[in-house]
């Protein structure tokens, strides 16, 4: 398109330069020729135009696109064209009005007025000119009519002479030459008279003026006249020419020719303007459309290398710090693209580095997460601004809910999450170091959680810490201690008392019966059985302490827990107890001691009985089922269920009125030896769920 | 059976006419012999008012007067079998208020333009060489200005005037 362009112009400016000159030069160029040039002007114009609206329309589109630097384009097309179209416009009206006014200047009125007095002033000198003639004439014929035919020559010579006339001849009515006379040698049939003049001349004095093909202004007089003395009286004609004196004849030609000029130039007057006007007016559309096209160039030229840069640095915006921009030229745009690809260069190497740390960082942050996901505390990090920044699932799981969604969130909102955190927060809030052991109620099962909020320094500000330690185990393990040792001691200080009060009691009730009175007998014998009974009560209490309290001493069988449960099922034979057994297999085997394993079934079914409501006979369902990684057995009742708000298994803990409190702390502490886990829930309807779970 | 041939050949047909300030304009068939046709043209021509104007301020007009005969072609372009151009020219001298015709190295004087005129429309001849086939063929005869030889200025006028052609006959032959 731009070399169109300047072919289009380049042509257009050859095709001005030639109607220019054809309009200066008459001889240059036809009339045809000349409008012909003029149309294809035109033409060159329009297409131009077209040309130069196709680019600017294109323009348009780009800014529509919001292609970089379009808009910037299109300011310094507009600013450029504005910057020369203005002075032009005025130009051309300046011009077009100064062109007019002098070709109407041409046209004055006194012009034409002193043309026509100087054509006036030829015509009057000629006429006079021609009346000295007509004199002459007349008075050459007269002295002829006095003269005989023979005399005519040297009469007419003589005359000629003395008149100062050019060529004279004397020829008869017959057109027969009598007398001829001539200062140059001229030919006869030049001089010679025209038939129309003689018929003229026939009535009387005949004279005209006329002109030759080289522009000679000659006068003719044709005069009939008679001789005196002829009776025939014979006509004759005296002609006359005379030349028009150079001087004056080439006056009045030039007067003439300027008038004939003049009068041309008044024909075309309004063509002429319209001419001169479209020659203009193309010259001006030419400079416009020059002057936008070459708007258009400069400013592509101009704004191509902004526009570089700008996609440059979107590109880098993108993160693409690769992007060179061929560098040109040494002036300001060049030293700007120098810079710039300095820049990119620099960046480039920065973001490498970034890069490079923030990969690091990375590595280091998902190792610090997976050290903090698989640590055995509860983590929650708090900025200083007392949002949840960092936790770890295990966190989650102690608290009971996710925190990872609070994450970025006020440590404020684990309230939303139950009142039980409240002291937590207080905690927090505080922002001191605390070490602090923290009871929280779960759903279920009495846990005890160690909360330790810690400060870190990073800079000015200090993020706090919080470190969750589930030490239920702990505890519970120090507890049994501390109950075995209580157990050990009781079973020791007061099993061995025991048998002695008992038997004490039962020789006082032997021997001082028979002395006795029957109504004391009767006292005595209920005291002492009383003491018996209490003794034997406080015997088996001491026992179940001495059980819990013995050291585990294992002696592992492998035995067939269907069969085992089967044969106990059988033992339990009641009207208000229906036992159900479902195993996924009908033989699972397990390496146990048969003996306390046997004790945990046993104490289990006994305790789902007495959990049994008054008005409703008990049914457990115990199921077994095995996978590949462990062993499942749950004892399932429809009994009253438990209180969740204490810990069964704990030692004293009961919630039956003439329990010990600690079946379950035995069955417990049977399974913790067989490296198992117990559990035990409530059910959806009623009753409860124990679950015992052996990893093979 | 030439002449029979060339009776028949020059069946005379006026194609059209364009007139514009002639009252009257015709190509007859004169004579006809064997090997030649001769033929008269003439036009009755009155003076366009602008024309007489120009010619009056002593402007010098050239009619440039044309004869073309084409054998046509219907399928190609026609075949021009014969052409004559001929200038005359009307010149006017203020200085001595009179007209003037050059016409094929003659001139003739006029004091009336009218006379000139009338000297224009006198019936012309033409003998023409038969062309011995039978394929149509068509004479143009065009009088017009010749505008080459216009002052420059009358030249650039860009809407070319009515009187800038004269008169335009076709026939058929």
């Amino acid at each position: 398109m731009r070399y169109l362009i300047t072919s289009a112009l380049v042509i257009s400016l050859a095709l001005l330069v030639i109607l220019i000159r054809s309009l200066s030069n008459s001889d240059f160029i036809s009339s045809e020729t000349f409008q012909l040039l003029l149309k294809i002007n035109l033409a060159f114009v329009v297409l131009l135009f077209i040309f130069i609206a196709l680019q600017v329309y294109r323009l348009f589109k780009e800014v529509k696109k919001e292609v970089t630097g379009s808009r910037l384009t299109l300011r310094l097309v507009i600013s450029y064209s504005v910057m020369i179209i203005v002075p032009l416009m005025v130009l051309y009206f300046v011009s077009v009005n100064f062109l007019t006014k002098s070709i109407e200047s041409w046209f004055n009125v006194r012009v034409e007025s002193a043309l026509e007095s100087g054509l006036n002033i030829g015509q009057k000198t000629l006429d006079i000119l021609r009346k000295d003639v007509e004199l002459k004439s007349r008075s050459i014929s007269y002295s002829l009519s006095n003269s005989k035919i023979n005399e005519f020559n040297p009469i007419l010579s003589d005359l000629t002479e003395k008149f100062d006339i050019y060529d004279a001849m004397i020829i008869d009515d017959e057109s027969q030459i009598l007398a001829i006379s001539s200062r140059d040698n001229i030919e006869i049939d030049a001089v010679f008279p025209d038939e129309k003049d003689l018929i003229l001349a026939n009535t009387g004095f005949h004279g005209k003026i006329d002109i030759t093909q080289e522009n000679i202004i000659y006068l003719k007089t044709y005069q009939p006249y008679f001789l005196i003395d002829d009776k025939i009286q014979k006509k004759f004609y005296l002609i006359l020419t005379q030349k028009i004196p150079e001087s004056i004849s080439q006056a009045a030609l030039s007067v003439e020719s300027v008038f004939e000029d003049y009068q041309a130039l008044t024909f075309s007057r309004n063509s002429l303007k319209v001419i001169y006007q479209i020659t203009l007016s193309i010259i001006l559309f030419l400079a416009i459309l020059l002057s936008i096209s070459l708007a258009l160039y400069f400013s592509r030229r101009f704004t191509m290398p902004l526009s570089t840069l700008s996609e440059a640095t979107q590109s880098i915006a993108k993160g693409n710090f690769k992007k060179k921009i061929p560098e040109q030229g040494k002036d300001e745009l060049g030293m700007l693209v120098r810079s710039f690809n300095i820049m990119t260069t620099k960046l480039e190497t920065a973001t490498k580095t970034l890069e490079l740390n923030r990969q690091r960082i990375e590595s280091s942050r998902n190792f610090l997460e997976s050290i903090i996901n698989n640590m055995s505390s509860g983590i929650i990090v708090i900025d200083p601004k007392n949002n949840i920044r960092l936790t770890n699932k295990l966190a989650s799981k102690l608290l009971g809910f996710n925190l990872e969604l609070l994450n970025g969130q006020r440590f404020n909102q684990i309230l939303e999450h139950g009142s039980q955190f409240e002291e937590i927060v207080t905690l927090v809030n505080k922002s001191k170091i605390i070490y602090k052991e923290k009871a929280l109620i779960l759903k279920f099962k009495r846990r005890i959680l160690s909360i330790q909020l810690t400060e870190e320094d990073v800079g000015r500000n200090k993020n706090k810490i919080i470190i969750i330690d589930d030490i239920s185990e702990i505890t519970a393990a120090q507890r049994n201690e501390a109950w075995s040792e209580v157990a050990r001691r009781l079973a020791h200080e007061i099993k061995n008392p025991l048998t002695p009060i008992q038997l004490s009691a039962e020789r006082i009730d032997h021997k001082f019966s028979k002395q006795l009175e029957k109504k004391d007998r009767a006292i005595l014998s209920d005291i002492t059985k009383t003491i018996v009974n209490q003794v034997d009560a406080i015997k088996k209490m001491v026992n179940e302490f001495t059980e819990y309290s013995r050291s585990p001493e294992l002696t592992k069988t492998e035995i067939n827990l269907v069969d085992l449960i089967n044969e106990l099922v059988n033992l339990f034979q009641k009207e208000d107890l229906t036992i159900k057994i479902l195993s996924s297999s009908k033989k699972i085997n397990f390496i146990c001691d048969e003996i306390k394993i046997r004790q945990v079934f046993v104490n289990l079914i006994n305790n789902a009985y007495e959990a049994k409501k008054d008005d409703s006979a008990c049914e457990i369902d115990i199921r077994l089922r095995k996978t590949k990684s462990s062993m499942i057995i749950n004892f399932i009742d429809n009994g009253s269920g438990i209180n969740d708000d204490i810990d069964i298994f704990q030692p004293y803990v009961t919630t039956k009125k003439t329990g010990t409190g600690l079946g379950l702390a035995v069955v417990k502490k049977i399974i913790d030896e067989h490296d198992g886990s117990i559990s035990i829930k409530n059910n959806k309807l009623s009753g409860a769920n124990v679950e015992i779970q052996f990893s093979i | 059976m030439m002449a029979y041939i060339l009776k028949s050949l020059l069946k005379i047909n006026l194609a059209w006419l364009v007139f514009f300030n002639t009252s009257y304009a015709n190509i007859v068939i004169e004579d006809q012999a064997l090997d030649s046709t001769k033929i008269k043209y003439f036009l009755n021509y009155e003076l366009d008012n602008e024309l007489k104007k120009i010619i009056d301020k002593g402007i010098s007009i050239q009619v440039l007067e044309t004869i073309i005969l084409k054998r046509k072609n219907q399928y190609f372009f026609d075949h021009v079998l014969f052409k004559k151009t001929k200038n005359i020219k009307i010149e006017y001298h203020p200085l001595i208020k009179k007209y003037y015709l050059f016409e094929e190295n003659e001139r003739f004087s006029y004091t009336e333009l009218s006379d000139l005129i009338r000297f224009i429309n006198k019936p012309r001849y033409l003998t023409l060489d038969n062309f011995q086939d039978s394929k149509n063929k068509e004479l143009t005869i065009t009088w017009e200005i010749d505008q080459k030889n216009l002052p420059k200025s009358l030249q650039l006028s860009l809407k070319k005037p009515t009187w800038m052609i004269i008169k335009r006959l076709r026939h058929n032959l």
